[in-house]
């Protein structure tokens, strides 16, 4: 089984690179992500240019990388005419589909940090992280909450071809709702239980308080309890929407029908 | 006697479909209507019909795809709708086209991957992966893309991947379809060489000449009722002495092939036009007598090529199901 699951993210990663769409996702596409934050925050403090510009820009090349992969994976696989085996394999298409998303997740870090290095190396922008260890530990966190979020992504845009249809759509509106570039706070009340039903907004909330100066539990406790509560609802939703997928595939008969 | 490793009692599928957004409009299709057959261990068993017979169906069903709306299935002793994960390792299935495979990964990669997905232990998998290229003839090109592929090609690799797990029974629905002679000839040696050695084959086509060539037995399947299952030589034997009259003219019109299944002791009429010719067939058991009657029928007609064979297969089929018939 993990046999397969590692096999599936290393081929997985070479097939999503073959896309010269996902390429220019993955390595133009975040420089220019940072160069436009880099303007904007260019008269700020250094705290706020690492929080709303490296990490800021650095998640909005992660989300791009979740939106233009993950989210159309079994789709994709059904273009492919490739989604029907998988489905009937002996290793549990839940594997198959986890080593997917796992894939682009690594790929999405990686553009995350083509992000960080470039900001370092052309703007000379300074990375001080106080707590390494807490830093580290909550990007393992983050990635695994945005690993259950492209699940449940992945499976609900098979469900709906409506929903599917906005799939390209939902790139730019998740930079502002769950606040990339800004705090949530200035978006207007009426949106914000929006931004915190997602575990972006959490994720960036959390590397924000992960890394100021002198930061404490206390501090870490509400972003982190608030990913992780929200993670688990997605985990949750995602099993929901992985029997529904099962479900419509064995019953309906729609598996292979693009 | 030999053993039954795929039975199919009185299965049904319904497909329950909607349009509409506002006033939603339901339709109901019955794909199957209460299918029964039984494959034995070893056979090359064939599933013929026209296009939405519920052929593709019943092998989604089989392969634990789909599930029947009634009906009992087994295949190797498991129920494929309970017992699904206790029968995927054991069969596996390959669709007709080109698609399903990664066509950006190599032909070696590709095989290696599914190998992976059918867990076949790692210290057996590269054995396997060059035995199989060399049994489907694509082992100078393994390391290339499939998008470079010829569609034959193809097909070839398709049938090693759904080979990866040296399967009992192998499912192949339209293996040939769009495949040129040479192609589809070899894919033909590749299935009587797996049956050869023992794999069972369940195949779908719309190939006659297929059936009639690798199939112990065939199942004529149509608007989701068997018509007929026996062996390619009893169901020809069934069309009860009836020969095949088959002769091409130019320029025949209607009214022509109304008078000619007119004629006395004439059964059948078929005709199929290429170009400015058709090929005109008269099923009768009288043909010495038929014969000048044809030509009395169509005076002015120049008529080509006029042969009397016994029925082959596609002729029953035809028979049987339909076609262009008057």
């Amino acid at each position: 089984m993990m046999r397969a699951l590692f096999q599936t993210i290393r081929v997985h990663m070479g097939l999503s690179m073959a896309r010269p769409m996902f390429q220019f996702i993955i390595w133009l596409s975040p420089l220019f992500l940072a160069t436009i934050a880099i303007f904007i925050y260019s008269s700020a403090s250094p705290e706020e240019i690492f929080h709303y510009v490296i990490l800021g820009s650095g998640f909005m090349a992660l989300w791009s990388s979740i939106v233009f992969s993950s989210a159309s994976d079994i789709n994709r696989e059904r273009f492919y005419g490739t989604l029907e085996i998988i489905f009937v394999a002996p290793v549990p298409f839940v594997v198959i589909l986890i080593g997917k998303i796992i894939g682009n997740t690594v790929w999405g870090f990686l553009s995350m940090v083509i992000s960080f290095v470039y900001l370092m190396i052309i703007f000379q922008v300074e990375i001080t992280i106080p707590n390494p260890f807490a830093f580290v530990s909550a990007i393992i966190l983050v990635l695994f909450a945005l690993i259950v979020f492209s699940f449940f992504l992945s499976l609900a845009f098979t469900l709906s071809r409506q929903a599917e249809a906005l799939m390209n759509f939902i790139e730019y509106p998740i930079y502002l709702i769950c606040g990339f570039m800004f705090p949530v706070t200035i978006l207007p009340l009426w949106v914000q239980p929006l931004s915190y039903a997602l575990p972006p907004t959490w994720a960036i909330e959390l590397l924000r308080v992960v890394t100021v100066e002198n930061s404490t539990f206390e501090s870490i406790k509400i972003p982190l309890t608030g990913l992780l509560i929200t993670t688990m609802i997605y985990v949750a939703l995602g099993y929901s929407c992985y029997r529904a997928v099962e479900r419509k595939a064995r019953i309906s008969g729609k598996l292979g029908v693009y | 006697m030999k053993d039954s490793i795929i039975s199919v009692t009185d299965v049904k599928r319904t497909y329950k479909t909607e349009t509409g957004y506002i006033k939603k409009k339901r339709r109901q299709v019955d794909a199957l209507k209460g299918i029964t057959f039984s494959v034995e261990k070893g056979e090359i068993f064939g599933l013929l019909g026209p296009n939405g017979a519920g052929k593709t169906t019943m092998i989604k069903i089989l392969t634990t795809m789909l599930t029947p709306t009634s009906g009992k299935v087994s295949i190797l002793g498991f129920n494929p709708v309970t017992e699904m994960n206790s029968l995927r390792p054991h069969i596996n299935f390959i669709l007709g086209g080109e698609r399903n495979l990664y066509w950006r990964l190599s032909a070696y990669d590709n095989l290696a991957y599914f190998a992976d997905l059918y867990k076949l232990p790692r210290h057996e998998q590269k054995q396997t992966i060059d035995d199989l290229l060399e049994l489907v003839g694509l082992t100078d090109v393994a390391h290339q893309r499939v998008e470079t592929f010829s569609k034959g090609m193809k097909q070839r690799l398709q049938i090693a991947r759904g080979l990866v797990n040296n399967p009992e029974i192998l499912f192949l629905d339209e293996p040939s379809i769009g495949l040129d002679p040479v192609s589809a000839r070899k894919l033909r040696e590749i299935i009587q060489h797996l049956n050869g050695k023992g794999t069972t084959i369940l195949l779908t086509t719309h190939y006659m000449f297929e059936a009639d060539e690798l199939c112990d037995r065939i199942a004529f399947i149509d608007k989701g009722e068997i018509v007929d299952i026996d062996s390619p030589e009893n169901i020809k034997q069934k069309t009860d002495n009836v020969s095949i009259i088959a002769f091409t003219v130019i320029g025949v019109n209607m009214e022509k092939l109304n008078e000619l299944s007119r004629l006395p002791n004439v059964q059948h009429v078929q005709s199929s036009k290429q170009d400015y010719l058709t090929t005109i067939k008269l099923h009768t058991r009288s043909p010495q007598s038929i014969v000048p009657l044809i030509y009395d029928t169509m005076p002015g007609f120049v008529i080509q090529d006029l042969t009397i064979t016994k029925p082959s297969l596609e002729d029953v089929y035809v028979q049987l199901i339909g076609g262009k018939v008057l």
